[in-house]
């Protein structure tokens, strides 16, 4: 019984730990991503209006090396990201939306972890805001 | 029942290491995720108060906006962890041309709501500095 219980806690904390890098790269990936976003986009009049388009596979390609086996989804802004009940399990959706003079990148869903035990598919659900750049003539 | 071959109170013995083994086991296992947690708090921090900073420095030179925008930017993405609650967000004063606004954001981590505040009683204080510099091309 002993040792099925460090079993069980051990796959506990190993599931853990892939999931704090995860999360961490989730944060990380957001933010950059937010700092893209508030940046201008190429084009006349495009140094006002927030580059929400470049912004998706800046996130993307930073949370899909720690992400193994999960589908990453950009969505095409300004769609915002879906509630987290209807993504389905391995799967995270990254969407970036303006707001005033802010824009968000946000990442949510729930990624694939090592184990497929029931209370331990935990779920990713991030945000990252930042006040838009502009510039003045 | 005495089962043929054990020594008296063996079983007795092994219902005793359990009783204190599990427990054991149990309470590392907390103290294991209350440290994961405190990593992904201060993460969560540093990019909220590195988000702060650079709004702060995207505003008019010389005016209050700095504070504002920073403090939008820095509660925006700071508001989405249950166990951390965001303190204060200071030094985002207004940003002057050629210098740096530096932002030291300050957040409590509390774990008393959930079976780690076993193992961390007591609230943690979290404290996050960054550092932003505008364009040297930027003329105000």
């Amino acid at each position: 019984m002993v040792a099925g219980v460090f079993l069980l806690l051990l796959l506990t904390a190993v599931s853990a730990s892939i999931y704090t890098v995860q999360r961490s790269a989730a944060v990380t990936a957001v933010a950059a991503a937010a700092r893209v976003a508030a940046s201008g986009t190429r084009g006349a009049r495009g140094a006002n209006t927030p580059d929400l388009v470049d912004a998706l596979p800046t996130a993307a390609r930073m949370v899909s090396r720690v992400m193994i086996g999960t589908r990453v989804r950009q969505l095409p802004p300004p769609s915002p990201c879906p509630s987290l009940s209807s993504i389905p399990p391995r799967e995270v959706d990254v969407c970036a939306t303006a707001a005033g003079d802010a824009v968000a990148v946000r990442l949510r869903g729930r990624p694939a972890g090592p184990l497929s035990l029931p209370g331990l598919d935990w779920s990713l659900d991030v945000v990252a805001q930042v006040h838009v750049v502009t510039f003045a003539p | 029942m005495k089962e043929p071959g054990s020594r008296p109170g063996s079983r007795g013995q092994a219902l005793v290491e359990t009783a204190i083994t599990i427990p054991l086991m149990v309470l590392l296992l907390l103290g294991f995720l209350a440290v994961l947690i405190r990593i992904e708090a201060q993460v969560e921090l540093d990019a909220a108060t590195g988000l702060a900073a650079a709004a702060a420095v995207s505003a008019p030179a010389g005016s209050p906006l700095s504070a504002t925008y920073a403090e939008e930017s820095w509660h925006g993405t700071l508001h989405q962890y249950p166990y951390l609650e965001p303190g204060r967000l200071q030094g985002c004063g207004a940003y002057q041309p050629d210098q740096p606004v530096t932002c030291e954001g300050t957040a409590t981590l509390d774990y008393g709501r959930t079976p780690m505040g076993m193992v961390v009683p007591l609230p943690i204080q979290l404290r996050s500095t960054a550092t932003a510099w505008s364009s040297p091309y930027r003329s105000r």
